[in-house]
């Protein structure tokens, strides 16, 4: 059905050439201000034309050389031609025929193109455009836009359809208990999947555009009356900076993330990111604000404080006891991955006195013998375990097994046997390794594993005063750091004890009726007061 | 920014300009693990014995350096102070001396009897050693001491320490014995050490307590009397008295718990008596008298009996400590201080020394025997020839 655009007929030369002097002009004007080319933008300011053919030549010109939009004419009558635009595959072309084509042929059809819309084709997304730059914007997302001869409006329908990922479990963020779905590439699937836990009207969808070039759909999303609407502004606010400084695509909201947070000199992420519906939908319910970017399953969460990179959403659905002490766990692994590697050069180094007796001798015995100072020796190991991770990252599956054996095998025993390194270290660098991987967050199990390098280096020359030194000095940067004007350390520093008893331990929902304060002090109480279930006063007979 | 990255430049290349000054790899250093100390002619003669870490690693402890064969190198020098001696044996060294791990010191009689305080003085300023080190006396060469070999322990000190931690005699760390050096009336005491042939290698065996006054050694304790002096100072942890049944057969009893109090007695102004409260809980774990132990009667009687064996050891220590040494090694001093800190500032502690050996001492035990055991009586004893009464129990058997 439908025919591609280039062999729709083409208009006068002189028109032609004209349209190119204009496009010239413009890109020329976009080049010469030094920022990426604001095609629908101009586009925007272009009203379409009151006959069909000249906006047809018009748009011939813009798509040149797409091989993938179409444009279908036909005449419903003898006066009127129309025509409709859309990219092949983008749209369900079945729905076109049956719902807007075929109601036409069979009426007669005039050139008012909302009697149109109203009477004849109705359909619940579906609009009426007036500028060249609507129209184009719109072919460009999916829309079909109808082109009425002798009107200066057209008609945009919402018939978007394309292959897209099922729903399917976040491979990331695995879960024992909990909802197996997670967010896919296609923005309106994650609006829904997050509608869906939260069936409110308070519940917000703030749409906005950003890319020059790839108009990528952004959705800031928040509940109205929770959310502080400071930071809802705050994050609205920073996006139009974006938009306005222009820049020409967002791929991931890991662009959007760089744009927008306070500090890009910090290895500390500002803004959690998940996959999952349920962890977005728990955190809008805090008074935290989603931002969901098209084309990734990725939805970004500000603002972000410390304390949640280190909850996993299962805390919250397993019994509290358990998930109280994996969580004051999970800050012991925080410190080990952090501190280990560092400890023992400091210690082997500097300070042999503060080991036990037999451990000293056990780890002097295995250091006999070793060719490299404590210091090069965990250096290479540590990067040598990073290695291992990175590649095994990047490798499909069934390879990534075979790099693990290799790295087990030769860089553990080997280099033990080998006399290369001792193997008190060996134990330290997997322990560090596996206790890394223990922090729920990826981002933020990153940065500490990146702060233990120029930790071990300070241990490596100055022992335990470098570790202390390095540590103040994390602690006056998380003490300093902010994220929307929340700082990172809370609950912590400000102290807030109601909301400590989601830190390190998890409170029972019975009595963590409070929201975090900072993020939700607008609507700070979050449930009544007697929640927590009792045995009822009869006795069963 | 720029300027940050600058500044941040500048502080790294402040790491490297320490260049580790006093960074020591851990198999660089020599681990000492005892010491000891005897008399030299001129000075003292300084022995210490220095880890092999492949031998003494457990885990690794194959081969030639398994117990009983040592795990030490032993080096010994003499010089006037232990430093000066260090630096001699350090000569000989291809590592560093590391003091922090050692964990015995050993005196030799000899060294003792003429006065310690010159080389325990590199204990209270060296910045390694640790002051929770043991103390020991050995009567005899400390040198030929710090030479044995454990048999079940992969190091001496490991020996001594955990012999001394079994509590059955005196635990004396450097910290205490310095503080004893340091105060006018209390007096130093540690435990004796020699060792033991076994089959293969020598272990430590803690046996009696050495006396100090000022800080010269004068004389020994015996084993008995050290047990007095536990009580005396209620550091006594485990104790197991045999009580003979004189219708025949015994009871043994082990100690549960025990609080020791003491408790000067004045008047007019006047040290009158020091009373020595030591109550004691006990439980029965071995009977072979036929005696039927359910009886509160007859457990009282055995609890009276126990009181009597205990005041006893008690009773004997204190007179050696008045008669024989007139060293005040239990604190009473430090117990009639806190009772009447005016009279002690008075004139008191003077005349302490006196004071101590005069003083009368009333020991006073109370024992209580709480459990007895699942049986009353012995297995394979006829019912009617089970005692039921202390009265019984007492008559000799015929």
């Amino acid at each position: 059905m439908g025919a591609p655009l280039c062999i729709a007929k083409t208009g006068s030369g002189d028109h032609e050439r004209e349209i190119i002097a204009d496009w010239g002009d413009v890109s020329l004007a976009t080049n010469t201000r030094n920022a990426p080319d604001q095609i629908i933008e101009a586009l925007k300011q272009e009203a379409l034309q009151g006959a069909l053919q000249p906006n047809l030549d018009r748009l011939h010109q813009l798509f040149k050389d797409c091989s993938d939009v179409v444009g279908h004419q036909f005449a419903p009558n003898k006066e009127i031609r129309c025509c409709m635009l859309f990219i092949d595959g983008l749209v369900q072309k079945d729905l076109i025929a049956r719902d807007i084509i075929a109601p036409m042929l069979q009426t007669n059809v005039s050139s008012d193109v909302r009697q149109l819309l109203e009477e004849i084709t109705p359909m619940g997304d579906a609009k009426v455009i007036t500028t060249m730059g609507d129209v184009v914007l719109q072919v460009l997302s999916g829309d079909a836009v109808l082109l009425v001869d002798g009107a200066t409006e057209a008609i945009s329908y919402g018939v978007r359809h394309w292959e897209a990922r099922s729903v399917s479990e976040p491979s990331t963020e695995t879960v024992i208990r909990g909802p197996h779905e997670g967010f896919v590439e296609t923005l309106r699937f994650n609006t829904v999947l997050i509608r869906r836990k939260i069936r409110s009207p308070k519940l917000k969808m703030v749409h906005r555009t950003i890319g020059t070039l790839t108009q990528t759909s952004v959705v800031v999303s928040y509940i109205e009356g929770v959310a502080t609407p400071g930071v809802v502004q705050e994050v609205l606010d920073r996006l139009e900076r974006i938009e306005l400084d222009s820049i020409d695509g967002i791929l991931e909201s890991g662009y959007i993330e760089e744009l927008i947070e306070d500090s890009s000199f910090s290895p500390f992420p500002q803004a959690q990111y998940t996959e999952r519906p349920d962890v977005v939908a728990a955190n809008l319910l805090e008074g935290r604000v989603a931002i969901l970017v098209d084309g990734t399953p990725f939805v970004l969460i500000v603002p972000a404080v410390f304390a949640q990179f280190m909850q996993a959403s299962e805390d919250y659905y397993i019994r509290f006891m358990m998930s109280s002490a994996i969580r004051a766990l999970r800050y012991v692994f925080l410190f080990v991955a952090l501190l280990l590697p560092s400890l023992y050069v400091a210690i082997v180094t500097f300070h042999q006195e503060m080991l036990p007796t037999n451990l000293l001798l056990s780890v002097a015995a295995s250091r006999e013998g070793v060719p490299f100072p404590a210091f090069v020796e965990a250096m290479m190991m540590e990067i040598t375990f990073e290695i291992l991770r990175e590649s095994g990252i990047r490798l499909p599956k069934t390879i990534g097994q075979a790099v693990s054996i290799v790295g087990a095998l030769v860089i553990g025993e080997s280099a033990v046997r080998a006399g290369l390194v001792s193997a008190p270290l060996v134990i330290v660098v997997s322990v560090t390794g596996i206790s890394s991987f223990a922090i729920p967050r990826y981002n933020a199990a990153i940065a500490i594993r990146m702060l233990r390098f120029p930790l071990i280096f300070l241990a490596g020359f100055l022992g335990l005063f470098g570790i202390v030194a390095g540590l103040c000095g994390i602690l006056i940067h998380l003490c300093s750091l902010r994220s929307f004007g929340v700082p990172y350390l809370t609950p912590l520093a400000p102290l807030n004890w109601q909301v400590l008893r989601d830190v390190f331990i998890r409170a029972p929902h019975w009595w963590r009726r409070q929201r975090p304060r900072l993020v939700g002090q607008l609507n700070p109480i979050r449930s009544g007061k007697d929640l927590k279930p009792s045995p009822p006063p009869w006795r069963a007979p | 920014m720029k300027r940050y990255i600058r500044l941040l430049s500048l502080l790294l290349l402040l790491l490297p300009l320490t260049g580790c000054w006093d960074r020591v790899e851990v198999n660089d250093v020599a681990i000492v693990d005892v010491v000891g100390i005897d008399k030299a002619p001129n000075g003292l003669l300084l022995t210490v014995s220095i880890v092999v870490p492949e031998l003494a690693a457990p885990g690794k402890g194959d081969g030639a350096g398994s117990k009983g064969e040592g795990a030490t190198v032993i080096f010994s020098a003499e010089g006037e102070t232990v430093m000066d001696a260090s630096m001699q044996i350090q000569e000989r060294l291809s590592r560093q001396l590391f003091w922090a791990h050692a964990r015995a010191l050993v005196l030799g009689e000899e060294y003792a009897r003429a006065g310690v305080r010159s080389a325990l003085d590199f204990w209270s300023r060296h910045r390694e050693p640790r002051l929770r080190m043991k103390v020991a006396v050995t009567p005899g060469s400390a040198r030929e001491f710090v030479q044995a070999k454990p048999a079940l322990e992969h190091l001496l000190s490991e020996a001594i320490r955990e012999t001394i931690n079994q509590r059955l005699q005196t635990d004396v760390t450097v910290k205490e014995f310095l503080g004893w050096l340091r105060s006018e009336t209390e007096e130093a005491f540690a435990p004796r050490v020699t060792t033991v042939r076994r089959s293969k290698g020598q272990d430590a065996l803690i046996s009696g307590t050495a006396l100090f006054r000022d800080d010269r050694l004068i004389g020994w304790l015996s084993d008995q009397q050290t047990r007095g002096l536990l009580w005396l100072r209620g550091e006594i942890r485990t104790s197991v008295a045999t009580i003979p049944i004189p219708a025949g057969g015994s009871v043994s009893v082990k100690l549960i718990r025990s609080r020791t109090q003491i408790k000067p007695e004045f008047q007019n102004g006047k040290l009158k008596r020091i009373r020595a409260i030591v109550a004691v809980e006990d439980d029965v774990y071995e009977s072979s008298a036929p005696i039927d132990l359910g009886k509160v009667e007859i457990v009282q009687t055995i609890q009276g009996m126990l009181a009597k064996e205990i005041k006893e050891r008690i009773t004997l220590t204190v007179e050696t400590l008045q008669k024989q040494f007139g060293v005040d090694v239990v604190e009473f001093g430090d117990a009639v201080y806190r009772a009447a800190p005016r009279l002690w500032e008075a004139g008191l502690k003077r005349r302490w020394a006196d004071e101590f050996r005069q003083v009368p001492v009333e020991v006073e035990v109370t024992a209580r025997v709480k459990r007895t055991g699942e049986l009353a009586a012995p297995l394979g004893i006829e019912e009617q020839r089970v005692k039921k009464s202390p009265k019984e129990m007492l008559q000799r058997k015929e």
